[in-house]
């Protein structure tokens, strides 16, 4: 559903384009994972679906339709984003704040309708936020307002999901509700585009995985076709050992202690 | 005998300090200044002069119009940018601004001698203009009677005792003509409007009210003592002058204005404009100020 | 925000107007201001009512609204609490334009003109040197421009009142020291205009400074195109302020203080937030006004000087929330 074709993206006054050549594809009804070390790219490919940063060249598309040709109010309809972070200036309660995620619906002038406010509400149960709704978004612990923000984006009501790091900083506990509640929206036929340092999460949860590497793709396919110690040891500089998880029947990465080369 | 030597001796010795103090005393005119071969300037040096100074400079449009006017005028080789009376000080070089002005230019001018305005700004200048060797003369003509001491000063200092006594004495003689003949007149009460905005008008340490004093009239802020106050136009109502008294420029902008309507005398249009050839500055015109100013407060009067 | 705040802040402003319209040199009895008002009674009571106090508390009125409205905008876009309406060269540029004006001797009548093209050009410029650093749309860059520009205007003013007369350079820092005395039902007329455009402008845009608020990534997500969004409103509202600035010269703290005082009441969104801005922008000005006028008879304080003693409880306040 969200697919990028050979994008080349470069930041002003970089000596190499900070995404050199890729291509994805995160269908409906998956999780589709982007891996990769710091710096090879993977945020900056969700800025490129943001519109925050200018493609040298290539093409993200939504359904097959080139971004370059839609409106964003048109292309938010359909996906949603979760960026890494938020600077929020202004408090705003968290049933304010979910509303939000109708913006791309209703506009400057229309009223919040019937369609509106059942997507919130399907956003609101989805993510078990009933009893925060009177909440300052100041107020509220890490893990609080991470399920805030995904009820922001799924109250936008498309098929694509695309999230940049959506568990930094969360407690296992946490990481697993919001892991849980990605798989059920994909199970639902949603599109997720996932963005993550968790490797063992993400093996255990994504259909496919994207690994990057300076810019490039160095593997992607299945965890299994991904996660080989050999690809992973020259992308991450870290001796890693991959062993199958008997408990969820993935691979599970253990990265070495000592470090081959200094 | 003696007693009455001793008083008059103590007598002059009061006269000689009430002659060395600043400001405006009450000196009668005709008193002869030049009894004394030194005197101190407005910031308290002692000037004194063997030779008459053959160059001078002239930071001051009211000084360098008296110097013209005791015919001292061909020795000014410089002046500051707003000296424009009399005519021929155009020809004298332009120095710069009267207030902190730039000493570099004045010593390009080898000056013997600089007169300058005696304001706190410039104290520095004249202690640096005294330490570059130039005589350095400050005076604060803001009132008529500093006016005269000023022009008997520089009188004496340029060796022109006599055409400065009869500069002083003539405007002396002007202006108590015009108060003789606006003394029995009832007094009109007067607004001095000097610029608009913000809206400022004269107080009673300003020379202006003197004129108008002297004029047959009196001015409606009197009562504040600052020399230019700064007023609202709802306080000039609430005053009620009889007259107002504006500058060529403005005279067609406040009679136009919606908010001026508020004045009684705007209404009445009794706003008369003022010569300001001859009204505005503490200098050798002030006789014909006076005039000026009583023809327009009571035309007729003066002959 | 609750309707009975509302209803408390529009009276609030009838009564400010209404001292505003009684106090003065000669103040008036209810009564008497009646009379004035209706053209009846004293005459001269009626004339300073209707020629000089009911223009000048009407423009206080529009100068309060349009820098709130402005303020508060630009707290929105700029996501900084601190950001206040002459932040992008808008008083600089107009101080330049007003000293020009008033060195070169133009009439009064034309100093406005002069102070908003001065404001104009300083904002472009502002937008230029942002632009050209090549960052896309990051505040912070914005901001620095705005310095820059105002940095560049400071310079411009100092050379330009140098070589003045002592009169000139009165005229020229009463100026920008902001006053409502010149007011005529013209320059009314003019700036109710600008409010009108420029707010009514602002408010529909409210609900994209909601989604502003939340960072550029996550408003670009939530389908704003951010750097056009940014560009109009920042264009809206530094015209706003420019256009209170031609009216009434420069009066501070307004634009900074107001939006928080509205946040304090109860305004989030930014659409109530944007209206109770302006309404609370009023009443301050109209009664800063009031103080100009009637704490040292004959003569009046500048109303920026007024404005500018908000400053002070307003960071001891944000000092002690920060300690």
């Amino acid at each position: 559903m969200i697919s990028g074709h050979d994008l080349v993206i470069r930041y002003p006054r970089a000596k190499r384009a900070a995404v050199d050549g890729v291509s994805f594809d995160a269908p409906r009804g998956q999780i589709t994972a982007v891996v990769g070390p710091n710096g090879s790219g993977k945020s900056t490919l969700v800025r490129a679906i943001v519109g925050r940063v200018s493609l040298a060249s290539g093409e993200v598309r939504v359904d097959g339709v080139s971004l370059r040709s839609l409106e964003r109010r048109t292309i938010a309809r359909s996906v949603a984003v979760v960026a890494q972070s938020e600077e929020s200036a202004f408090p705003a309660t968290v049933a304010e704040y979910v509303a939000l995620g109708r913006f791309p619906h209703v506009g400057a002038w229309h009223r919040i309708g019937e369609a509106d406010r059942r997507a919130m509400e399907r956003a609101t149960s989805l993510t078990s936020i009933g009893d925060l709704l009177d909440r300052s978004m100041e107020a509220l612990s890490g893990g609080e307002r991470q399920r805030v923000r995904l009820a922001r984006a799924i109250a936008q009501g498309g098929e694509g999901l695309v999230l940049d790091e959506p568990t930094a900083f969360l407690d296992v506990g946490h990481e697993m509700t919001v892991f849980e509640l990605l798989a059920s929206l994909a199970a639902e036929g949603q599109s997720v585009l996932l963005v993550s340092h968790q490797l063992n999460l993400v093996a255990r949860f994504a259909q496919r995985i994207i690994l990057l590497d300076a810019g490039r793709v160095a593997a992607s396919g299945s965890p299994t076709d991904v996660m080989q110690p050999a690809i992973l040891e020259r992308v991450y500089g870290w001796p890693i050992v991959v062993t199958h998880d008997p408990v969820s029947g993935t691979p599970a990465l253990v990265p070495l202690r000592t470090p081959r080369h200094s | 005998m003696r007693r009455t030597l001793k008083s008059s001796r103590a007598l002059r010795v009061l006269v000689a300090i009430l002659l060395a103090s600043e400001g405006s005393g009450c000196k009668s005119p005709g008193r002869n200044d030049a009894d004394t071969t030194a005197f101190r300037d407005d910031f308290g040096s002692a000037i004194t002069f063997d030779t008459p100074p053959k160059r001078i400079v002239s930071l001051n449009p009211a000084t360098t119009e008296i110097l013209f006017a005791i015919g001292a005028g061909s020795r000014l080789v410089g002046r500051t940018h707003w000296d424009s009376w009399p005519d021929s000080a155009r020809f004298v070089p332009d120095i710069g601004d009267a207030l902190r002005p730039n000493i570099e230019a004045v010593l390009g001018a080898h000056p013997d001698v600089v007169i300058l305005y005696a304001s706190n700004d410039n104290q520095g200048v004249a202690d640096r203009l005294r330490s570059a060797g130039i005589q350095t003369v400050a005076l604060r003509i803001d009132s008529i009677a500093q006016f005269r001491r000023a022009t008997l000063h520089l009188g004496k200092i340029v060796g022109e005792d006599a055409r400065a006594r009869s500069v002083v004495d003539s405007v002396q003689l002007t202006l108590d003509a015009v108060r003789a003949a606006t003394a029995g007149l009832p007094q009109t009460s007067v607004f001095y409007h000097t610029w608009d905005s913000p809206l400022i008008t004269i107080g009673r340490n300003s020379f202006l009210n003197e004129l108008v004093v002297i004029a047959g009239g009196r001015n409606v802020y009197a009562d504040i003592a600052q020399a230019s106050p700064v007023v609202t136009l709802e306080d000039v109502v609430k005053r009620n002058p009889d007259v107002l008294l504006v500058g060529p420029h403005t005279a067609a902008s406040i009679l136009a204005s919606a908010q001026w309507q508020a004045v009684p005398a705007v209404r009445a249009k009794r706003v008369f404009v003022f010569d300001t050839n001859v009204v505005g500055r503490p200098s050798v015109t002030l006789g014909m100020a006076a005039v000026n100013i009583a023809g327009l407060l009571h035309p007729g009067a003066i002959r | 925000m609750r309707g009975s705040r509302w209803v408390a802040l529009v009276a609030l402003l009838a009564l400010a107007s209404i001292v505003a319209l009684a106090l003065g040199v000669i103040p008036l009895s209810p009564r008497a201001l009646w009379l004035a008002l209706n053209g009846d009674g004293d005459q001269t009571a009626a004339t300073i009512v209707r020629t000089l106090r009911l223009p000048r508390t009407l423009l206080a009125m529009l100068v309060g609204a349009g820098l709130g409205i402005s303020g508060a905008a630009l707290q929105g876009a700029l996501r900084n609490t601190l950001a206040e309406p002459y932040l992008l060269g808008v008083s600089g540029g107009a101080a330049v334009g007003a000293v020009l004006a008033v060195g070169a001797g133009v009439s009064i009548a034309l100093l406005p003109v002069a102070s908003f093209a001065g404001s104009a050009m300083a904002v472009a410029l502002t937008l230029y040197v942002a632009h050209a650093s090549g960052t896309r749309g990051d505040p912070r860059v914005l901001i620095m421009g705005g310095v820059v520009v105002g940095a560049f205007a400071n310079a411009a003013i100092m050379i330009l009142l140098a070589n003045q007369s002592a009169n000139t350079v009165r005229g020229a820092l009463w100026w920008m020291m902001g006053s409502v005395g010149d007011a005529t039902m013209g320059n009314v007329v003019v700036l109710a205009g600008y409010i009108a455009v420029g707010g009514a402008a602002l408010i529909v845009w409210a609900r994209e400074l909601d989604v502003l608020a939340l960072g550029d990534e996550a408003a670009a997500g939530l389908g704003v195109e951010v750097d056009r969004a940014m560009r109009r409103i920042f264009l809206a509202a530094s015209m706003l302020a420019a256009a209170t600035v031609a009216a009434a010269g420069l009066v501070g703290f307004v634009g900074l203080v107001v939006p928080h005082l509205a946040r304090m009441i109860g305004a989030r969104r930014h659409r109530p937030m944007i209206v109770a801005s302006a309404l609370v922008g009023a009443i301050l000005v109209v009664v800063a006004d009031v103080i100009a006028r009637t704490v040292l008879p004959p003569s009046e304080l500048p109303l920026g000087a007024v404005t500018a003693m908000l400053g002070v409880p307003f960071f001891l306040a944000r000092l002690r929330k920060i300690a």
